[in-house]
């Protein structure tokens, strides 16, 4: 039994080895003859120690792994996202060693900050990474707790401004609560704070009745029961907070729907085999479970499902409209 | 698990020799990038940061502190010798540091900043193992209006820091503060002041402010007089405090340790504030206020200790809410969350070993910081007779690197080369610059928590007086204000009169 | 300490009114409360109340010294040239990088500031840039600009 056992893990042991080796040598395969000669660049555009930070260091981390060349990760930060998206699409060359390890706040800089200096369309998408939905969470011993999503945005409809929310100023988490009130004509008081977490602790202290933030920001607070979420911003509930509705089923809408989503992007024009390349490279690296982990424990979702140029298109040209249309009906777009 | 418990399961796990090895090397890079002027805590955190994802959560994460509290013995070195902070928490430290080297009493100096820090940060450890569910719970009832009343009450205290003119402070304070006002704004996201610039979005970046106003003013200082080759100032007396300096400074020490603990807990405050704050007071309660800005040891004892202990009190929202009070504590928690590790309430029954063995660690550092830096007291004072133009060079590098690596930005050069050229300006007019840098790091919260507290509250201003905190805060403040009205009018009366 | 008491007090003077007069363009009272132009419209307040104060102050009770030393001719060469120095980095740094820059910007300075044999101020130009690119490029890994070299 055991040397059954033992032979079992050597067999695993040695097909994953063989698969590395594999998935290698195919890399190999679609590998330029002139490409990549110096270590590959991923830019992020937000500090160290961030979400969208330790998306790009495990990345480069796992593409290392999965290929033999240099992968180090830059930060180039400063004014909110804005310089580095101004860099990445103003002054990287399209030579495919400079990536960018960007989200969605790359579309609302395009369509609200850079003011015609360069859009969205200068880029193109190569690998989606992971996403991470805004939710909504209120104190267990605070006057929401009882009460349904549905029924919290009632009451705001009936007594305007009574319920502060937490939201962080300008961002996405101040859009999703805007959204909510103009889909169904709630009025909350929006209390600005400099991000997910110290909204959250008002909530805590009830200085605020709701606070939006990602779940990684109070999982601790989930799990000690003192907080506890009320609604998810995205497709469908997590599986970490499965009694949590999406804002879409409880509200009977479509279109609310604000997450950080996360993916690799090039500047417009770099060679096809280097593009081939540098996609199957980033796939490879993703494909692997334990980068897979690794994404989960800091509270991302991978979706393995939108992998190649024609899958990923389409979906950020379909996210990028709802935004868009947000953002014209809110007028902030004109 | 009662806290004798958990510490004893703490030091269990941190006496190895492997975990000894890393926060080791945390102090040894803590006390590296805190001595060097230019590179902060923050900037060694995010250098430092991917290296932890491969280590052990207990290693990496102590060792990362260790950088944070090593970078605060660190700072003050700088201050003392060549009158250029190491980072902003050690501003203040060479108002009177700075003055003491040149009477030639930089050892004893350096000597009880050391030592006060490893008091200041021992003391606020054992209050963080033991009162921490109580603190939390204090910290919870902080609001927008409790804070903007703290917030208040630590701005005014400072204009009394300030030596020639109170108008002059006052100018300072406000300069600052507009100077904070300056990129996007925190509470509704507009632009303001930036006049379409991208690099302005965020506004000056403190770093390069501190860099420029206090690296590089004293470098065009010190550019006046023909660079001979000559060492540096004065001879060097004692290398240790002496009998009358304990005499003097015991007391400092704990009232430091009390306020840089405070200020660590609260959200947005942290070593900056506590250490301007200290200072503030030990002026206001000295017997000779005059003898400060002249190299009185109270006015390094305190601030220096203040900076420590708030390091240790920084840890309670960190470690109990998840919620970092400063950038440094920021990515502390990234560093956490890479480890799979949520700082929260649950931290201490999911994780204890961590808890505990980062909390250990951190009493074992200020023991091998002070072992550190009691004999590196003498080597730094030696530093005090290589000729400045052979340091030279190195600072001027040093600044510019250090300014370049907040962001990776050119920008930020700029940014330092003004503020370095305004400081030298301001600095001859008997200008005093550290009001100033306070006022930009209070600026962006000040404004916060205002904006906060009236958007949020049904009937105006009134939420100041419905909270106790908030109300007593700025009723002290108010009492403040008038004694300062009151003794600027007894001074310009005076001087008609004469 | 007259003529420069007189103008920086004119300057934050003329500052203090120029930020009352762009905050007043922002929102500074809102429907939720105060906007982006109360507290800079407070503060360009403040600046202008209090250089108001310090200018129509008699000087003398001000500054007992006649006016700001400056230094000497020679010592504003030098100052001059510690600026020119750190101004050459941020245009130079992105395409010669940061060793070269720094290499050049120390050759071209110590002459101008300290009185040595031309020798000791090459070897103390080389290793101190030599010495802070090892240290932070290479050791630390800090992302300093690389120039067409690769270093």
């Amino acid at each position: 039994m055991k040397r059954h056992l033992l032979a079992a893990c050597a067999a695993l042991v040695w097909t994953g080895a063989a698969l590395a080796q594999d998935g290698k040598a195919k890399l190999a395969a679609l590998k330029p003859a002139d490409f990549p000669t110096q270590p590959i660049e991923l830019t992020v555009v937000y500090p160290a120690g961030g979400g969208m930070d330790y998306t790009g260091r495990l990345l480069a981390k796992f593409m290392e792994k999965h290929f033999d060349a240099k992968v180090i990760v830059n930060n180039r930060t400063g004014g909110a996202g804005m310089i580095g998206h101004n860099y990445l699409a103003t002054q990287a060359k399209p030579d495919g060693y400079t990536l960018g390890v960007v989200a969605n706040t790359l579309w609302a800089d395009s369509l609200l900050r850079a003011n015609g200096r360069w859009t969205y369309k200068d880029f193109e998408p190569i690998a989606f990474l992971n996403y991470d939905p805004l939710t909504w969470a209120v104190a267990t011993d605070g006057p929401l707790k009882d009460k349904p999503l549905k029924q919290i945005v009632e009451d705001a409809k009936a007594k305007p401004g009574a319920t502060r929310v937490a939201v962080l100023a300008g961002n996405t988490s101040e859009m999703l609560v805007e959204n909510v009130e103009l889909l169904t004509g709630a009025k909350f008081t929006k209390v600005p704070f400099q991000g997910g977490a110290p909204g959250i602790t008002a909530a805590l202290g009830g200085h605020v009745e709701i606070g939006v933030a990602f779940t990684t920001e109070y999982r601790g607070h989930i799990e000690a029961g003192k907080m506890k979420a009320i609604g998810v911003a995205g497709d469908k509930r997590l599986p970490i907070l499965p009694d949590a509705p999406t804002f879409n089923e409880a509200l009977g809408t479509k279109e609310i729907l604000w997450q950080a989503w996360r993916y690799v992007s090039v500047p417009k024009g770099i060679p096809a085999d280097r593009r081939k390349f540098l996609e199957a490279w980033i796939n490879a690296a993703l494909d692997d479970p334990e980068l897979q982990e690794e994404f989960r424990k800091t509270g991302a979702l991978v979706d393995r499902s939108l992998v190649g140029e024609n899958k990923i298109m389409p979906e950020v040209d379909r996210l990028i409209g709802l935004e868009k249309a947000f953002y014209e009906k809110t007028g902030r777009l004109k | 698990m009662g806290t004798i418990d958990g510490l004893a399961q703490g030091f269990s796990i941190i006496l190895t020799w492997q975990n000894l090895y890393f926060c080791l090397i945390g102090s040894l890079v803590g006390t590296l990038i805190g001595v060097l002027p230019g590179i902060g805590p923050l900037a060694a955190l995010s250098l430092l940061l991917p290296i932890t994802f491969q280590m052990p959560a207990v290693a990496g994460i102590a060792m990362l502190a260790a950088i944070f509290y090593g970078a605060m013995y660190g700072g003050s070195t700088t201050a003392v010798l060549i009158n250029i902070p190491g980072e902003a928490a050690s501003v203040v430290t060479s108002l009177d540091g700075y003055r003491m080297a040149q009477n030639g009493r930089a050892g004893a100096a350096l000597g009880m900043a050391a030592l006060g820090s490893f008091i200041a940060g021992t003391i606020s450890l054992v209050a963080l193992s033991f009162f921490s569910p109580l603190l939390t719970s204090v910290a919870l009832r902080f609001g927008p209006a409790e804070n903007f009343g703290i917030m208040m009450l630590g701005l005014v205290s400072t204009i009394f820091m300030v030596q020639g003119s109170t108008v002059k402070g006052v100018q300072m304070i406000a300069l600052g503060l507009l100077v904070s006002c300056i990129g996007m704004d925190v509470v509704d996201g507009q632009e303001r002041f930036t006049f379409g610039s991208v690099d302005l979005t965020n506004g000056f970046d403190l770093t390069a402010i501190v860099i420029g106003l206090f690296g590089v003013s004293e470098i065009l200082l010190n550019m006046e007089q023909v660079a001979t080759g000559e060492r540096v100032k004065t001879s060097i007396r004692g290398l240790w405090p002496t009998v009358q300096d304990w005499r003097d400074s015991w007391l400092p020490i704990l009232r430091g340790t009390g306020i840089g603990f405070v200020f660590g807990v609260l959200p947005g405050g942290g070593p900056v504030t506590a250490s301007f704050v200290s200072y503030a007071a030990e002026k206001r309660i000295a017997r000779q206020p005059e003898r400060f800005g002249k190299g009185a040891i109270e006015g390094v004892a305190g601030p220096e200790s203040a900076n420590n202990a708030a390091v240790a009190g920084s840890m309670i929202p960190l470690l109990s809410l998840g919620l970092p009070s400063n950038a440094v504590t920021a990515l502390l928690l990234g560093a956490f969350i890479i480890q799979g590790v949520q700082p929260g309430p649950m931290m201490m029954v999911q994780r204890p070993d961590l808890f505990w063995g980062v909390i250990a660690s951190m009493y074992v550092g200020n023991v091998i910081l002070l072992v550190l830096n009691l004999p590196l007291v003498g080597l730094w004072v030696q530093l005090l007779r290589v000729p400045y133009t052979i340091l030279f060079p190195l600072v001027l590098l040093l600044s510019v690197v250090g300014a370049y690596s907040v962001n990776g930005n050119s920008f930020d050069i700029w940014v330092m080369i003004g503020f370095g050229v305004v400081g030298y300006i301001l600095k001859k007019n008997d200008y005093e610059l550290s009001p100033f840098v306070l006022a930009v790091v209070l600026g962006p919260l000040l404004e916060q928590s205002l904006r906060q507290s009236l958007i949020m509250s049904p009937d105006g201003a009134m939420i100041f007086a419905r909270s106790p905190i908030a109300a007593t805060a700025l009723g002290v403040t108010a009492a403040l204000v008038g004694m300062l009205l009151v003794k600027e009018h007894n001074s310009r009366r005076g001087e008609t009169l004469t | 300490m007259r003529r420069w008491h007189l103008g920086l007090n004119t300057f934050w003077l003329l500052l203090g009114l120029g930020v009352v007069a762009l905050s007043l363009r922002m929102p500074v009272l809102g429907p939720s409360g105060p906007g982006g132009g109360f507290l800079p419209l407070i503060l360009g307040g403040l600046l202008t109340a209090s250089s108001l104060t310090l200018l129509l102050q008699p000087v003398r009770t001000v500054s007992p010294d006649a006016d700001t030393e400056w230094p000497d001719r020679g010592g504003l060469r030098r100052i001059g040239a510690v600026v020119a120095a750190l101004v050459a980095f941020p245009i130079l740094m992105p395409s010669l990088g940061f060793l070269l820059t720094s290499l050049a910007v120390m050759l071209c300075l110590l002459p101008a500031i300290a009185r040595r044999h031309w020798l000791a101020n090459v070897a103390l130009s080389v290793a101190a840039s030599g010495g802070i690119y090892l240290v932070f490029a290479r050791l630390l890994g800090l992302n300093l600009p690389r120039g067409p070299w690769g270093f």
